[in-house]
């Protein structure tokens, strides 16, 4: 049979940590996966794939998950950030991207046979960030992300906007288009280190309330709004994908790596 | 802050005035409270409705504990900020929020309260590693969730002001000076959570089922809220909730019911197994009913057992009939 591939995006409604498990010996104790190429945070197919399967051994999850006997039916690729929200002066915060991102999607859009995005992508200067035609996110002719002051270009990228909305959000669409800014690569890459929420956590001892000797660590997660884009490819068990929410990645019983599912055309 | 920004006012993001907008450090504290005041008068943003909204229906199955500060509330003081103190802020939409951590923090001093039994802490709160034992510890099996602001919410910070009456004393563990009263107070100005905000907290277990788990940890939960207070500062009266509501959801019908709706699925995969070739529908089927209890799924595999046997396909070298028998054979 021949083989299928699906887009799919996954939205985090709650920080997300997939975890490297190691130390990064920096102030961060626990710090999440990044592409090593680029340093943009993803979360790894086999977290996804882990979920997915939920432990199960019968024969049809062996037959679309994969055996000892056999590989799976179904493929999926690691979940890329499509969009990271970094804080704003204006409408709150901003859904970040970058025509690296973009591009990469589209590359991969157009190898799986996919229909791949239409509009044009340009390329931002570093001090600009490009905008649909309605932003909330524009102040004075800004767009003032967390430390960075950056040109609004409103209307540049209408059509981008439109596309993307529709493909990622559907009906929801508004409150993304009016907080899409497409910006320069070096400028994604800087929110990418430094715009992740990062959570200092305690442990107390529990009659004095004092914090215990060493119970002090920092963990980073990808926040919520985040979203992330991965492809699904194969010839059955796609059927295994249309879960509307799923929990995955580090520190999970308080609450991180809650996910819903977003598009998925075929 | 940067230079670009003197003239503007903070933003109303309060986790990103906080961190960003303090003017500078003067003496007299006056650039301190005039960003507190500003962040104090702030309301919760409007993107802020859609996105609870969005979160509450993706957690359909939880027990929610619902509860409103009766005191201020004074969380994550230790969070990184320019001023002092800090507070528990959401990084997306800078509004207040109870954190997960905090929350199941909070209960392990309830479940010392309780007197719970080894397995029962297991289950709530999960296992640290023993490294005598060489055990390696577990993950709680419920998720206490991050409480979210209630979307209603006006404005839910307040300014806030403590003094310390002895700072040298404080500062040098009395090494330096002893207290004395006629030492000048300090006032340190902050962020609290102001009294009658309101928070949902869900509470889910990943099992089938299971609400009697997450019922229980909502209830301690929500005596600990009551009495031990959550946050900093509890012994000065900060952290205490009340107006409590847990609301439970819905129970799945009755058996009756549900084995009457798996037999209405088995009589339609049936209906379109005719000859050998339709045979795959039912090995489709089977791994969909088998984590059922046995009473529920039963008659279906019985219907099932009978279809094949009249089909004259009810063979026992056969993988899925073995696997029929055996499920039939639970109890």
């Amino acid at each position: 049979m021949a083989e299928k591939a699906k887009l799919i995006f996954w939205q985090a409604l709650t920080p997300v940590h997939p975890g490297t498990g190691q130390d990064s010996g920096s102030v961060v104790d626990l710090p999440v996966a990044r592409e090593v190429a680029t340093g943009f945070p993803f979360i790894p197919a086999s977290s996804l794939k882990g979920v997915l399967r939920d432990g199960r051994e019968d024969e049809q999850a062996n037959r679309v998950f994969g055996s000892l006997e056999s590989a799976a039916e179904l493929s999926l690729t690691d979940a890329r950030v499509l969009f990271l929200p970094v804080r704003a002066y204006a409408g709150t915060f901003a859904f970040l991207t970058c025509p690296l991102v973009l591009e990469r999607l589209r590359r991969d859009q157009k190898a799986l046979g996919l229909s791949p995005l239409q509009a044009v992508i340009p390329t931002p200067g570093r001090t600009e960030a490009l905008l649909g035609a309605n932003p909330a996110i524009v102040h004075e002719g800004q767009v003032i992300l967390e430390d960075i002051d950056l040109e609004a270009r409103v209307g540049k990228v209408k059509d981008l906007a439109e596309e993307l909305g529709l493909l990622v959000f559907g009906p929801e669409a508004g409150y993304f288009q009016e907080r899409f800014a497409l910006v320069h690569d070096d400028v994604f890459s800087y929110f990418c280190e430094m715009g992740v929420e990062i959570i200092a956590r305690v442990k107390l001892n529990p009659e004095s309330k004092t914090v215990v000797k060493g119970g002090l660590w920092h963990e980073e997660a990808i926040p919520a709004e985040t979203v992330f884009s991965c492809f699904a490819i194969g010839t059955h068990g796609f059927e295994e994908l249309e879960r509307p929410y799923l929990q995955l990645g580090g520190q999970a019983s308080v609450g991180r790596g809650l996910l819903r599912r977003l598009g998925g055309g075929a | 802050m940067r230079a670009s920004r003197l003239d503007l006012s903070p933003p109303s993001h309060a986790g990103l005035a906080l961190q960003r907008y303090l003017l500078e450090h003067d003496d007299q504290k006056e650039a301190v409270r005039e960003l507190l005041k500003h962040i104090a008068n702030t309301p919760v943003p409007p993107v802020y409705r859609d996105a609870f909204a969005r979160w509450q229906r993706s957690l359909g199955g939880a027990v929610w504990l619902e509860a409103a500060t009766r005191t201020p509330l004074a969380i994550g003081l230790g969070n990184s900020s320019p001023l002092e103190n800090g507070l528990a802020l959401h990084h997306t939409y800078g509004v207040p929020y109870l954190p997960g951590s905090a929350l199941k923090g909070l209960l392990r001093r309830v479940a010392e309260r309780y007197g719970l039994s080894q397995e029962e802490k297991a289950v709530l709160l999960g296992e640290g590693p023993d490294p005598k034992g060489k055990k390696q510890g577990s993950a709680a099996y419920l998720v206490y969730w991050d409480g979210w602001l209630d979307p209603q919410s006006e404005k839910p910070f307040q300014q806030d002001v403590i003094a310390v009456h002895h700072p040298v004393y404080y500062r040098s563990r009395g090494r330096q000076a002893w207290p004395t009263d006629f030492d000048d107070p300090n006032p340190v100005a902050f962020l609290s959570v102001r009294p009658g905000v309101r928070f949902h907290i869900p509470i889910t277990c990943p099992a089938e089922n299971a609400q009697d788990w997450p019922y229980k940890a909502a209830e301690m939960l929500k005596w600990g809220l009551e009495h031990l207070g959550l946050g900093g500062k509890t012994n000065a009266g900060y952290g205490y909730f009340g107006d409590f509501r847990i609301t439970v959801p819905e129970r799945l019908e009755s058996l009756e019911e549900r084995v009457e709706e798996v037999e209405r699925q088995t009589r339609e995969v049936l209906e379109q197994v005719n000859d050998a070739s339709a045979l795959s529908k039912i090995d489709n089927y089977l791994p969909k009913i088998e984590f059922l209890e046995p009473a529920v799924r039963r008659s279906s595999l019985e219907a099932i057992k009978a279809h094949l046997e009249a089909m004259k396909r009810w063979d026992m070298t056969k993988s899925r009939c073995r696997k029929i028998q055996t499920l039939l054979e639970e109890t």
